[in-house]
């Protein structure tokens, strides 16, 4: 019989996956388990795997292809067998690689955060639905009622018609709407754009324009003193220990006082998050993905080093899994090895705050009334003002910059500290 | 200053056959009451005076008869008009006017014509029950061979007759029976109206109105109610179903991208279908709406007044369709 290979979906709010290579081919003879292709998600490459013993066929997508999730990309068959027509796939059976996450996940986080108007209730309804009927309706925005002339004139004008309200009878877009919404301020990018961002690129487009419109930010600016900060590291070893494992570090075993900086605005209520979970900002290629430290709080200090350097090789490499990128409760970005003294991050949700680091320069401060040089850093905490107020995250910032004073009473070279 | 007339559509009518008559001796009228009686209608009352029985021919009532003399007549050499009463008396003139009227041309290899002219009349609201008020032009239309002309005013009217008279082909000319009465300036000079040439009656913007026959009448009405709620309409008469002045519709839905088509005829398979499939391959990408047609419905026409009102297109069924096809 044959089997449907269908483009997974594995990540929050995916629409589409990228081929970015066949390890097999039309006609390969492959196992149960065997690697079938990679596919770029919105953030990570996965390898998919066969899900039965049986030969390629049928491959209708190749390298570069970006498809809806859902959809068949190949079949597996029997020696001899034709692949079917062209049929929905009833079952996606290709699984992912990556045992961490589980397509139920994916899907309950997509129901949970695409908040999209039109889109969650859809979502939900699919996630509601018995696991064998559970292959994603990819379909964009309902397609709105166009006179023939109207779409002609959209296309001609580069307009996009989601975006019009029609005012013809029934609601029907008209070509006055067309050319009313062609003569509106036209759109910061360009209409092509959007077809070649990556998925990293469009992602983070869309989250931090949610973001920064959506939440109300707030930000605190605190200049610290880093010179126990530089000492800790050079008595643990600077080859291996970064300040970022050191902020990581310090901020999770910061915020297990401060239990609302750590906290998630979820649909009108204050969710407290059980772990503290530290997403570092990384630049990729085509942007910045957060990824996370789990239980950082509880992690020792070389357990925070090697985790972040992996992560940061996979980063690198455009190999980040699905699992590296979920779950962060907190996010720390540092731009000091950029030479930035200080900058405003945007939070990204559901998370309440995110702490943006400048780098270590020597300046001129006040010491016991004397002027004196210093290794000083700018901290700025921005934080999501429905979770946490001003006062509270002073609070935060302040623990933490005296935590900064004295590193080592909280962050020792073994376990112990925990 | 060309002499400039206000004449009846019969008057139009009648002066169009005197002239072609008097121009052409091969010209000839026959029918059932066109000689003394002058039709049913008084359409010809004076023309047997004026050119005698030979030529102002009284026949018996036998339509497939007369129609298949005519059509012989024209085959030799004589230019017939021939007078029925009522078009739906066309289903007795089928044979002669599909199988015979229409392809000895194209059967004879050329060697043979049929210059003949098929008057007949149109149209319902003369509570003449269902078989004397159905409009059935669109039959012919369906017939290679046969051209067909559908006049709305009085000066269409004189211009399309002297063309068909002069037409080496067969021609259908319908008359809606209710229009004769109806008056408009007809110059005095000798004009013709070519075939499939569309006539705008109205110039408009927002909305085209396609009409035929007194449906051009009930659409300039409808144009007029539509002004005073501020839609533009446009009223293009196509005067001749076949040839169709198919560049002149299209560039008038073009022009507005909304269009209703009106015909009296039955709209299923009618005249109506044919002009809104021409528009809508034509112009697709230039509506803004699909195009509405308006015809008769589909039911043999009631004897009852108010019944026989409601089965026909008027004034306010083609107002309030632009008004909805315009969103007002």
């Amino acid at each position: 019989m044959a089997t449907s290979i269908v483009m997974p979906a594995l990540e929050m709010a995916q629409e589409t996956g990228k081929i970015v290579s066949w390890l097999k081919k039309e006609g390969d003879t492959v196992s149960k388990g065997e690697v079938l292709l990679e596919v770029e998600t919105d953030k990570a490459v996965v390898e998919v795997e066969a899900s039965a013993d049986g030969v390629l066929a049928g491959v209708k997508s190749h390298e570069g292809d970006v498809v809806p999730v859902g959809q068949t990309i190949a079949w597996l068959v029997s020696p001899g067998e034709q692949p079917p027509a062209d049929l929905p796939a009833a079952t996606p059976t290709a699984r992912a690689a990556v045992g961490a996450v589980r397509e139920a996940q994916a899907r309950e986080r997509a129901a949970s955060i695409d908040d999209r108007p039109g889109r969650s209730a859809e979502r939900k309804r699919d996630s509601a639905q018995p696991q064998e009927k559970t292959a994603p309706t990819v379909q964009g925005p309902k397609s709105p009622q166009i006179s023939p002339k109207a779409r002609r004139l959209a296309n001609e004008k580069g307009v996009d018609i989601t975006k019009i309200v029609g005012t013809g009878p029934d609601g029907v877009i008209t070509s006055e709407d067309v050319l009313k919404a062609a003569e509106a301020p036209p759109a910061a990018t360009p209409v092509a754009a959007p077809s070649t961002l990556s998925a990293v690129a469009r992602l983070m487009a869309e989250r931090t324009t949610r973001s920064w419109t959506q939440v109300p930010h707030f930000f605190l600016v605190r200049d610290v003193d880093a010179g126990g900060l530089i000492d800790l590291r050079e008595t643990l070893g600077s080859k291996t220990v970064t300040h970022t494992d050191l902020l990581v570090a310090l901020v999770a075993r910061v915020l297990t006082r401060h239990p609302k900086v750590n906290a998630t605005w979820d649909n009108g209520a204050i969710r407290l998050n059980s772990s503290i979970n530290i997403s570092v900002a990384m630049a990729v290629q085509d942007g910045v993905v957060g990824a996370v430290i789990s239980n950082a709080d509880k992690a020792g200090i070389t357990e925070i080093a090697s985790q972040r350097k992996e992560l940061t090789d996979r980063a690198r490499n455009g190999r980040l899994r699905p699992a590296d990128v979920a779950g962060g409760t907190f996010t720390i970005t540092n731009l000091g090895m950029y030479n930035v003294d200080a900058f405003n991050a945007i939070i990204a949700p559901p998370q309440a705050a995110i702490l943006a680091v400048g780098r270590i320069a020597d300046r001129v401060v006040a010491l016991n009334g004397q002027p004196a040089v210093r290794p000083m850093m700018t901290l700025t905490l921005s934080g999501d003002h429905r979770v946490v107020d001003g006062a509270r995250a002073a609070l935060f910032l302040n623990d933490l910059a005296d935590a900064l004073r004295t590193p080592g009473q909280w962050i020792t070279a073994t376990h112990s500290e925990t | 200053m060309p002499e400039t007339r206000e004449l009846t559509m019969a008057e139009a009518v009648r002066e169009a056959m005197a002239e072609e008559m008097r121009r052409d001796p091969r010209v000839f009228i026959c029918g059932e009451d066109i000689a003394e009686a002058g039709t049913v209608f008084k359409v010809l009352t004076g023309l047997v005076e004026e050119f005698g029985t030979e030529r102002v021919l009284d026949t018996p009532i036998s339509e497939a008869g007369f129609t298949g003399i005519a059509v012989g007549a024209a085959m030799t050499g004589m230019r017939p008009i021939v007078d029925i009463m009522f078009g739906d008396f066309s289903t007795l003139v089928m044979d002669q006017m599909v199988n015979q009227a229409a392809k000895v041309h194209y059967m004879s290899g050329g060697k043979w014509k049929v210059p003949m002219v098929m008057r007949a009349t149109l149209g319902a609201t003369r509570r003449s029950a269902a078989q004397h008020s159905q409009s059935l032009h669109a039959w012919f239309c369906h017939i290679p061979g046969l051209k067909v002309a559908l006049p709305s005013t009085p000066y269409d009217a004189k211009g399309l007759l002297k063309s068909a008279i002069r037409d080496d082909n067969p021609v259908v000319f319908f008359e809606d029976k209710m229009m004769y009465k109806l008056k408009g300036s007809v110059p005095a000079e000798d004009y013709t109206i070519p075939f499939g040439v569309a006539d705008v009656k109205r110039a408009g913007t927002d909305i085209t109105i396609v009409a035929t026959s007194s449906m051009v009448q009930v659409a300039l009405g409808a144009a007029q109610m539509l002004e005073e709620h501020d839609v533009s309409a446009e009223v293009i008469d196509p005067r001749t179903v076949w040839p169709l002045d198919e560049k002149a519709l299209i560039a008038s839905a073009k022009k507005t991208s909304r269009v209703i088509v009106v015909d009296e005829g039955y709209g299923r398979y009618g005249v109506t279908a044919e002009i809104a499939s021409v528009i809508a391959e034509g112009a697709f990408f230039d509506l803004e709406a699909p195009v509405k047609r308006i015809g008769a419905m589909h039911v043999p026409i009631p004897f009852s007044p108010p019944l026989e009102d409601a089965t026909v297109p008027n004034e306010q069924t083609v107002f309030e369709a632009a008004k909805a096809l315009c969103g007002r």
